[in-house]
C-alpha cells in the first residue's frame, strides 16, 4: 500500500512498448478501424479535434467522450463519462491521455487516466468497480 | 473534532485531495507503520512543525482516513483505511483494465505486421 500512496493517488498510468514507428502507433490509437481491433467493439464517433465528440460501444456498455487535446503523432487526450448506466452520483468522467514516445526499440505508448472523483466513489462504492468491469472489459480476454 | 471511532465520512470527496499532498502521504505512511501517532511524534521525524502536522491530521480526519482520541493534552491518531481501501480497489480495477487494453493493442499491432 505504501507504494500506491506515494504516487499521485487520483492517477492511473500504464505503458506499452510497440515494435513499430510512432506514425504507425499513432494510427493504432486514433484510427476507428484499428481501435475496433483492440479498444472497443464499435467506435461510433471520433472527431479528433479539441471539443470533438467520441463514442465507444462494447457488448455490455457505451461511453461518450469529448476530445481535449490533439497533437498529431504525439498526444491525444479525451474526457470520458462513466457510461450510460452510471447513476448521477458517479460524478464527472475521467481524463484519458495517450502519449506517443519514440524509443530505440519502437514506440512507447503511455496512458494516463486521472481525475477520479472520490466523492462519487464513496457515494456508490460497490457500483464503480462493477462499471469498470462492464465497460471496456473482456476484449483482451475474449 | 470529527473523526472519532465509528464516525461517518463527512466529506468523502476529500480522500484523494487529502492524499494529493506529499507531506500528508508521509504522515499516512507513519500511521501505517506506527499504528497510532500524535502530532508531536510526527513533527519529531519530519521537517515540518507540530502545527503543520496537526493541520494535516485534521484534513485526514475530515476525509475519514484517521480517527482520533484525546490522550491528556495530546490527540492520538489512528489510521482508518476503509475509504482508502475503496479508492484503491477502484484505481486497481481501472489499472487492470488498461493492462488488458494495452495488451490487446500490442497483440493487434503484432498481428498486423
Amino acid at each position: 500500500m505504501s507504494e500506491a500512496i506515494t504516487t499521485r493517488p487520483d492517477t492511473v498510468q500504464r505503458e506499452v512498448l510497440l515494435p513499430v514507428q510512432p506514425e504507425e502507433a499513432w494510427e493504432a490509437i486514433t484510427d476507428p478501424d484499428e481501435l475496433e481491433a483492440w479498444f472497443a467493439e464499435e467506435v461510433e464517433e471520433l472527431d479528433l479535434r479539441p471539443g470533438g465528440r467520441a463514442a465507444f460501444r462494447w457488448d455490455d456498455g457505451r461511453r461518450e467522450a469529448v476530445v481535449e487535446e490533439v497533437e498529431p503523432g504525439r498526444r491525444l487526450s479525451f474526457r470520458w463519462d462513466h457510461g450510460e448506466e452510471a447513476p448521477e452520483e458517479a460524478g464527472p468522467g475521467t481524463l484519458v491521455e495517450f502519449l506517443v514516445e519514440p524509443v530505440t526499440d519502437g514506440t512507447l505508448i503511455v496512458v494516463t487516466e486521472s481525475g477520479f472523483d472520490a466523492a462519487a466513489l464513496l457515494r456508490a462504492p460497490a457500483w464503480l468497480p462493477r462499471l469498470e468491469a462492464r465497460c471496456g472489459a473482456g476484449l483482451a480476454l475474449a | 473534532m470529527r473523526g472519532g471511532a465509528g464516525a461517518r465520512v463527512t466529506d468523502p470527496g476529500a480522500v484523494f485531495a487529502a492524499l494529493s499532498d506529499p507531506t500528508r502521504r508521509q504522515v499516512v505512511e507513519r500511521l501505517a507503520q506506527e499504528g497510532t501517532i500524535t502530532a508531536t511524534e510526527v513533527a519529531g521525524d519530519l521537517p515540518v512543525t507540530r502545527q503543520a502536522v496537526a493541520k494535516h491530521l485534521t484534513a485526514l480526519a475530515e476525509a475519514g482516513l484517521v480517527s482520533s482520541t484525546r490522550e491528556g493534552r495530546e490527540t492520538r491518531y489512528r489510521l482508518t483505511p476503509e475509504p482508502l481501501g475503496d479508492a484503491m480497489s477502484w484505481m486497481a480495477a481501472v489499472g487492470g483494465r488498461w493492462d488488458e487494453r494495452l495488451a490487446a493493442l500490442r497483440d493487434h499491432v503484432a498481428r498486423r505486421r
